[in-house]
């Protein structure tokens, strides 16, 4: 499955190959151009001779990680986290360590052994570090290096009621809609692309407009998503199961109304459920695209993902067809004529 | 006639993300002033004035001034048809507490308050709710939607003989200031008016706009807090001083070649300036100065009084002598 294979993949921000290859393998026999850049952000045309506006579909690759900066005489590795990481989430989870995909379990000292004041506090990095299972610094040596990434070791699976859960929802399910996409044929020129280092500041989404320059993006994202117990409903943000999100106001865009207002008509016009995205916070590529050149009108259609950054993410896939098919529609719509704003 | 401006830009709200309807006003009047009035794709207003003689080598010139005031956007609506609210770029919730707002797209009014028993220190946008005065949640979500945005019901005062008092001078004052500016006839420059969005979040309207023209020299009318009020931060800026040349905010500093030549223009003028020192103040001068290759960029500031409220109090003996100024430059 499409959406495992992508979320089970190694990318963190700044070392995009793992998960690069894995998607140029999957859509190369769709594309009639691929190509990445100085970045390592990969670029897919599907039909660049298409007459009538310039579309870029954007998802990021790049996941919420760990770096190793560090190792402890013990053989123990210290870390840093790439991208916003709650540290308090991390004790007693299992990544994987470098290339190699070495088995590595965060560990801190026991609880019994900690101080009733250590206790009331959640584990500084300091406090933590990665068990390899090596015996001495030297013997740790020999399989990592200060340098190499750490990623969660979360396995996809279905569960429930039409849920799913992986590490990466965040932004693996927006790759994953496009690569759904590119497979579909569609008369526009579309540019797919699928940005690097976005989790550290939407670095990749910056030079990738900027060579595309589009008359038009659509980001795809797995969003914050709290509809869970303990949070009033206007706090919620999104909530699983009630289709995809459209953002109206991030920390970095707000949304252009007139194209808001036209991605909604589509979605009712095709009967696919859509929520708004009610909350102000967080942000992504669409941030810098708009931004770009002379500005470009832009939309994020987001999944919403329940424990976001965090080992286990979990998405409804009612939520990640609808996605699926929200993109489709404003794609045929743009084949129609679309929308002239 | 900046009085009428004035009356007609504070009865139609721009709140941040959504200022269509100001400009529209803006593009509207601007028309009779100006050869070319165009749009770009995040809504900033540009209306153009071609150099008379086009054959010379002549220079451009962009004036900017803000089209947005502070906004909120609705996320939640209760079971009860109250409204929650987040408030949009940095601001400070407890402005709006006990004010009349606009839910932009309906035109409903209402009132924002805050809850009961949160302690002043603990208010933030997540305490403050809208009161349309619904029945229940169903009459609420007729009377506004979740993303609609609010912004707060303008007032003019036009009773005052030596200052403007009214809502959100900020944006509608060197609003305002520009279009009476554009009604000068140009002779060897061509001159751009820039209406900026979304100046609030960090002035991206004028990141976009800055790439968009051609110019070798953007100025961006705007207002800076003075220090002549009780308990006021330091500054030596006075109401009714003069306008302030910028010589630095917290978006650049501004360079010695372009401050030359507006006091130049304002002895030109026969206008006395003061000289803004306005670190904490975000303008965007520092946009428009970081575009393309970099562009000659300054700022020319109004002193006004209350800036960080919604409502504010400027001199008209500064924005005349301003006006004069800006004449001086264009002509």
């Amino acid at each position: 499955m499409l959406l495992k294979r992508l979320t089970e993949a190694v990318g963190p921000s700044g070392f995009e190959g793992p998960i690069r290859q894995l998607i140029y393998e999957e859509v190369k026999p769709f594309a009639q151009k691929i190509y990445t850049d100085t970045l390592g952000s990969l670029f897919v045309e599907t039909n660049p001779e298409a007459k009538g506006p310039k579309i870029m579909l954007a998802a990021h690759m790049d996941e919420v990680s760990l770096m190793v900066v560090g190792v402890e005489e013990s053989g123990l590795l210290r870390f840093r986290p790439i991208g916003g990481v709650d540290l308090r989430i991390l004790v007693a989870k299992m990544v994987r360590v470098g290339q190699k995909g070495l088995i590595g379990v965060i560990g801190s000292k026991a609880v019994h052994l900690q101080k009733p004041e250590e206790r009331q506090q959640p584990l500084a990095l300091d406090q933590l570090f990665i068990d390899i299972g090596a015996t001495s610094k030297e013997d740790a040596l020999e399989h990592v290096e200060l340098g190499d990434i750490a990623v969660f070791a979360t396995e996809f699976a279905t569960f429930g009621e039409r849920c799913a859960k992986a590490k990466s929802f965040d932004d693996r399910v927006g790759c994953s809609v496009l690569v759904e996409t590119i497979k579909k044929n569609f008369d526009l020129n579309l540019v797919f692309a699928f940005t690097v280092q976005e989790e550290i500041g939407l670095r990749g989404a910056t030079p990738a407009a900027f060579r595309v320059s589009p008359d038009y993006a659509i980001v795809i994202e797995g969003t914050v998503c709290s509809d869970v117990a303990g949070t009033p409903e206007q706090f919620h943000a999104t909530q699983v199961g009630h289709g995809p999100a459209l953002s109206v106001v991030d920390a970095k865009t707000i949304a252009h109304r007139g194209f808001l207002d036209h991605i909604r008509q589509v979605a009712k016009q095709n009967d696919i459920t859509y929520q708004l995205r009610r909350t102000i916070g967080g942000s992504n590529d669409i941030g810098a695209i708009h931004l770009t050149k002379e500005g470009i009108i832009g939309a994020a259609i987001s999944v919403p993902t329940r424990y976001i950054h965090a080992p286990s993410q979990v998405i409804s896939m009612d939520d990640y067809e609808g996605a699926i098919a929200l993109v489709e529609a404003v794609l045929r719509r743009f084949e129609q004529g679309g929308f002239i704003g | 006639m900046i009085n009428e401006w004035l009356t007609l830009l504070t009865n139609v709200a721009a709140p941040t993300g959504d200022e269509r309807k100001r400009a529209k006003v803006i593009e509207d009047q601007v028309k009779q002033f100006v050869d070319e009035v165009h749009y770009d794709a995040l809504g900033n207003l540009y209306a153009v004035k071609h150099a008379k003689n086009k054959n010379s080598d002549h220079e451009t010139i962009v004036v900017s001034a803000h089209l947005d005031e502070p906004a909120c956007t609705i996320v939640d609506i209760d079971e009860a048809g109250f409204l929650r609210v987040e408030g949009i770029g940095q601001q400070d919730p407890i402005a709006w507490i006990g004010r009349r707002v606009r839910i932009s797209k309906t035109g409903q009014i209402g009132i924002i308050d805050v809850e009961e028993q949160v302690d002043w220190q603990d208010i933030t946008f997540g305490k403050l709710y809208i009161d349309l005065a619904a029945r229940d949640q169903e009459h609420a979500k007729s009377l506004a939607s979740i993303g609609d945005f609010v912004s707060l019901v303008g007032e003019f005062d036009e009773e005052h003989d030596d200052v403007y008092l009214g809502t959100h001078l900020d944006s509608v004052l060197p609003c305002a200031l520009l279009l009476e500016v554009l009604k000068t006839p140009v002779s060897d420059k061509k001159v751009i008016a820039v209406f900026t969005v979304q100046h609030r979040v960090r002035s991206r309207g004028a990141k976009v706009a800055g790439y968009q023209v051609e110019a070798d020299l953007i100025l961006t009318l705007g207002l800076t807090p003075t220090g002549d009020t009780p308990g006021a931060k330091r500054s030596a800026i006075k109401l009714g001083a003069g306008p302030a040349i910028k010589a630095l905010d917290g978006s650049m500093v501004v360079s010695d070649r372009v401050r030359d030549r507006l006091m130049e223009a304002f002895s030109r003028a026969g206008v006395t300036s003061q000289i803004e020192v306005a670190p904490k103040v975000m303008s965007d001068t520092g946009a428009f100065f970081l575009t393309k290759a970099g562009t000659p960029a300054g700022g020319l500031s109004l002193p006004v009084r209350h800036a960080k409220q919604q409502m504010q109090i400027a001199a008209k003996a500064d924005v005349e002598a301003l006006r004069n100024v800006l004449i001086a430059l264009i002509k």
